[in-house]
């Protein structure tokens, strides 16, 4: 009997030593788009993906991790840089965009280039001008660095180091970024309320920004030409690259706004870099197109004290939380 | 009543008796098989080196003339001509039924393609899948030729694109009239690089319009070698 109890107590043990973590879904949001079934989560998968995003160990010098373009303090965002850059102080053509929320994303990049996010480190990893290897160099690599053998162990079950188990290990981490405990969250849960300033810009926000930066996420996910000439050095036109079509020129992802006093510069090239250039160019900047977006057809006409409080409702979107979570820095 | 006895006790083996048939994909270049890395020298101008044979086999079924059906058990294969242990594929199937058609599909399938990360012959590392835009390369051909206008004479056909109107998935049918213990399945590539016009397009690496036409080329020179 004796024996029995010992048994059982090793089994429970061991079910317990990585239980699965799941997606804590905050309430309201809709379900998430990711498949976790594909990719259970665990508390050591999360921890191998967390130290895979920090480790510069996935670029071809060894100088350039996920964290070097995507800071935890700037919600996974690169400030100061209108453009990423990689090894070799390579420059590149787009604005690091924020990894928060990417649970619910239906593609990813500024045009949609990646439709799964299992898939996305294969972008960086590889381009050039980033991270400048390739995906088995990458994988041999992590083999010959003997701390990977084990944490793959642990997160996985057995210490086979693959390309499969190391995207879904960084995608465990990734899943773990949700940002939803801005002052706007808590003024939509009743537990606080908005200043004067920031209920008239809520009002603003939702009359002529909601439309395509929907709440929660603050982004519908689609893809639009909001106006922006094209820039003639790095000729990008966005969404067209990828569907082929012309009704797609010029046309990016609608970013979140979440942390967005955080994740300055602004647009797929980083061109603005204060949210006051952002809202001038919706007021005064927008260049007309026949695929310009239908809800930038007519003139967007806001008073200045209109556009501080819309910048001061801005601002409760910042998730002062979510961006000094501990958890979510540099694991040593 | 003896022999009856024997039938009896006999039958049943042979009833379940089964065979193995051998089915392996090889390139060809002009009835010989392709070396791997090596000239294939026609002429002055018109010499090619293959230094990369990739596709995905995925969904083989093998019909019988019974009409059972045997399908592969590994959804997808990445066979790779410079992996003979890739290209090849032992079928076991009762004794009693020859086989009459070989249907795959070339490529990966679009629910395949927008589901995450994948091991095995579907790892991102086997280099059959587009960093840039998320898809798998269907069929990967490489190397050097005479024919390329390339200033290295280099050519890589990236055959890939799941999404209309560039999809690239094919379907391929064998039918197979002389059924023997090893079936060759060989890709005529020499018909194939034919219709390609490396002197005007060397690379491909995104979906396009091109790249279905030489998709549905490669699938069409797919053929069983004859005895």
């Amino acid at each position: 009997m004796k024996q029995l109890s010992l048994f059982a107590l090793i089994c429970l043990c061991v079910a317990f030593t990585d239980p699965p973590a799941g997606l804590v879904i905050p309430k309201g949001w809709p379900g998430p788009t990711y498949d976790e079934s594909q990719n259970i989560l665990s508390k050591k998968g999360i921890a191998l993906g967390r130290k895979l995003f920090f480790d510069p160990i996935l670029s071809a010098d060894s100088t350039i991790s996920c964290a070097s373009c995507h800071s935890p303090y700037n919600s996974f965002a690169h400030t100061d840089h209108a453009l990423s850059h990689g090894i070799h102080d390579s420059i590149g053509r787009r604005n690091a965009p924020a990894l928060i929320n990417l649970a619910w994303q239906q593609s990813f990049m500024h045009d949609g280039a990646i439709h799964q996010l299992d898939m996305v480190p294969l972008a960086p990893i590889s381009h050039p001008s980033e991270m400048g290897s390739d995906m088995p160099s990458t994988v041999q690599r992590l083999r010959h660095q003997s701390s990977y053998k084990s944490l793959f162990n642990s997160a996985f079950g057995t210490p086979a180091i693959t390309g499969e188990r190391t995207l879904k290990a960084i995608s465990q981490f990734l899943l773990t970024l949700i940002s939803a405990n801005a002052k706007y969250d808590r003024v939509m849960r009743g537990e606080e309320t908005y200043t004067v300033q920031e209920e008239n810009g809520y009002r603003i926000f939702k009359i002529h920004c909601a439309s395509c930066h929907t709440e929660p996420l603050f982004t519908n996910g689609k893809f639009y030409n909001t106006g922006l000439p094209a820039d003639s050095f790095l000729k990008d036109y966005g969404r067209m690259s990828i569907s082929g079509h012309s009704q797609d020129s010029l046309a990016f992802k609608v970013p979140t706004l979440r942390n967005i006093a955080y994740t300055y510069p602004y647009m797929h090239d980083g061109r603005f870099k204060t949210l006051s250039q952002v809202i001038r160019h919706y007021t005064h900047g927008i260049q007309h197109a026949p695929n310009l977006a239908e809800a930038l057809k007519n003139p967007i006409c806001l008073t200045d004290d209109e556009k501080v409080d819309l910048t001061a409702f801005l601002k409760t979107l910042s998730d002062t939380q979510f961006l000094f979570n501990p958890a979510h820095q540099h694991p040593e | 009543m003896k022999i009856l006895f024997i039938y009896a006790l006999v039958f049943p083996w042979f009833a379940a008796a089964q065979k193995t048939t051998q089915i392996s994909f090889q390139p060809h270049w002009k009835g010989s098989a392709i070396p791997t890395d090596s000239l294939i020298n026609t002429d002055a101008e018109e010499w090619i080196q293959f230094s990369s044979i990739k596709w995905y086999c995925s969904s083989l079924k093998v019909s019988f003339s019974n009409g059972t059906q045997w399908q592969d058990t590994k959804a997808h294969r990445l066979i790779d001509f410079a992996d003979s242990e890739s290209s090849t594929i032992d079928i076991t199937h009762p004794f009693d039924a020859s086989i009459t058609h070989i249907q795959f599909l070339l490529g990966v399938d679009s629910l395949t393609q927008a589901a995450g990360a994948m091991g095995h012959d579907l790892d991102p590392t086997n280099g059959m899948y587009w960093t840039w835009q998320s898809g798998y390369i269907h069929a990967k051909i490489e190397g050097t030729s005479g024919l390329s206008s390339h200033p290295k004479k280099e050519f890589a056909l990236h055959l890939g694109g799941y999404r209309h109107p560039f999809n690239t998935l094919r379907q391929v049918t064998i039918p197979v009239h002389s059924p023997k213990n090893q079936l060759v399945i060989f890709m005529d590539m020499d018909s194939f690089i034919n219709q390609c016009a490396l002197a005007s397009q060397h690379h491909i690496m995104s979906p396009s319009a091109t790249a279905c036409n030489l998709a549905s080329h490669f699938a069409s020179s797919f053929q069983l070698q004859q005895p």
